[in-house]
């Protein structure tokens, strides 16, 4: 166990302890995990892998917590680290589906229900039923890139710029990402919206 | 809608209008204020706004309220196993199973000992031949054995009926299946067999979050295990990956140059 834990962006002191370091930690879990299951699971859309993301994001944060500098805020830091595990994750979905791809139209059809179909939910209205209905077949039908881009767009607040040096493409490209994302959602939601 | 071809006196393209929403900045400064003067446009951002709240409205389920304690105790169980690298002693009930991963661990010594082994020999082409073949085989064999141990741990966690004093020798069974395999895929990510590698790895991540959890939350985590295995089919994926290796086995048994590729 390490000896020493700076945890600046709490605002707690090195800590010398283990049974400390573990209450730091445990404090900072309290903290943000609920958040980085959020995001987690909107890229993810399912609860089992975004929690599977949170758990890789949470102990890569614990091992270079004594590296963590202040730079940025530790939520950041921390929504940073649960992206990266959060595309890690997708591109080996993405793999794995590839390698088990299915030969004709049908079974591909077979596969995309059933994925939509193990993403549970609590008892909701009809319409946002629907409406996460839909927003899973958008995202669905998005890259991971384009998926990630418009996750840290959308929900996460992060500008286009910090984006493009996240996913480590440019400006441009990111921007891109952004219009196709936004277009697939449009495509499913505006019947749905205009109904309503 | 080119965003470099718009004129002032146009009408903004759809990308233009997200970068709006968005509170991005336009490319073209001339656009400026456009919106307010023009109610087609305006009417658009409108249309669009109203799509792209929907989805922020969009309900995320809740983790349950013990999310936060089980992650705790996943990582910290996974971090201090790895710092201190420890092995834990198996109640009787599972010293069958003890047994098997002590072999486990001699094996994958063994492994480590023919991967340097064919190293050196590789300084004659003759001998790399035969070196890389052994050491193929024994790769092979290893690996089938612990895909399939790997997947009767899991049958056996899966279909089980389990006293609640039987949880914490479970647990203690899991977290030793998952040290064992940690040494089996970095062999396996060495040897370059990625999709081994991938699925070991989704079954220590299911393992390890049984395995680390608090004793009053191990019945729910052996649920959650449970339902994870089903979902992913990850019974049916660890069959096949053994049979794929099984049938490389026989490939390289049969003819030094046949190889099925996984």
């Amino acid at each position: 166990m390490r000896q020493t834990m700076r945890m600046s962006g709490l605002g707690q002191a090195p800590l010398e302890r283990e049974g400390a370091d573990e209450e730091s930690f445990r404090a900072l879990v309290t903290s943000h995990a609920r958040s980085l299951h959020r995001l987690a699971y909107r890229m993810t859309r399912n609860e089992h892998d975004a929690e599977d993301v949170v758990q890789d994001a949470l102990l890569k944060a614990y091992r270079a917590l004594d590296r963590f500098e202040n730079r940025s805020e530790m939520s950041t830091w921390l929504h940073r680290i649960t992206t990266n595990c959060a595309l890690d994750f997708l591109r080996k979905r993405k793999r794995r589906a590839e390698d088990d791809l299915p030969e004709t139209d049908a079974e591909q059809d077979a596969v995309t229900t059933s994925f939509l179909s193990t993403i549970p939910g609590p008892d909701q209205s009809a319409h946002s039923a629907d409406i996460r209905r839909r927003v899973n077949e958008s995202m669905g039908r998005m890259s991971e890139t384009e998926r990630t881009a418009f996750v840290l767009r959308h929900f996460e607040g992060h500008t286009l710029e910090h984006i493009g040096a996240s996913l480590g493409i440019s400006l441009a490209a990111t921007k891109q990402c952004v219009f196709r994302a936004v277009r697939k959602v449009r495509q499913d939601l505006e019947p749905l919206v205009q109904t309503s | 809608m080119n965003v470099n071809e718009t004129t002032p006196l146009s009408h903004l393209s759809d990308d233009q209008l997200v970068l709006l929403y968005y509170r991005e900045p336009l490319d073209d400064a001339r656009l400026d204020g456009h919106v307010e003067a023009c109610a087609e446009c305006l009417g658009r951002l409108q249309a669009l706004t109203r799509v792209l709240e929907a989805v922020a409205d969009e309900e995320i389920p809740e983790p349950a309220a013990d999310f936060e304690s089980r992650m705790v105790a996943s990582v910290l169980a996974s971090a201090k196993a790895e710092e201190r690298g420890r092995v834990l002693s198996f109640p009787k009930p599972f010293s069958r199973m003890a047994r098997v991963l002590a072999a486990t661990a001699a094996l994958a010594a063994c492994l480590v000992l023919a991967f340097t082994v064919g190293r050196r020999l590789g300084r004659e082409e003759e001998q790399t031949l035969t070196a890389a073949q052994t050491q193929q085989r024994l790769l092979l064999t290893t690996l089938g054995e612990h895909l399939g141990r790997s997947r009767v741990t899991l049958v056996e966690l899966k279909n089980g009926e389990v006293a609640p004093e039987d949880l914490r020798e479970l647990q203690a069974a899991a977290e030793n299946l998952v040290n064992a395999s940690r040494l089996f895929r970095a062999a396996a990510e060495r040897a370059g067999e990625g999709q081994i590698a991938g699925v070991m790895e989704e079954t220590e991540r299911l393992l390890v979050r049984f395995a680390a959890a608090p004793e009053t939350d191990a019945k729910s985590e052996l649920e959650g295990l449970r339902k994870r295995v089903e979902s992913r089919d990850l019974l049916f994926r660890l069959q096949v990956m053994e049979t794929q290796v099984e049938r490389r086995e026989k490939d390289l048994v049969a003819g030094p140059s046949t190889r099925t590729s996984l």
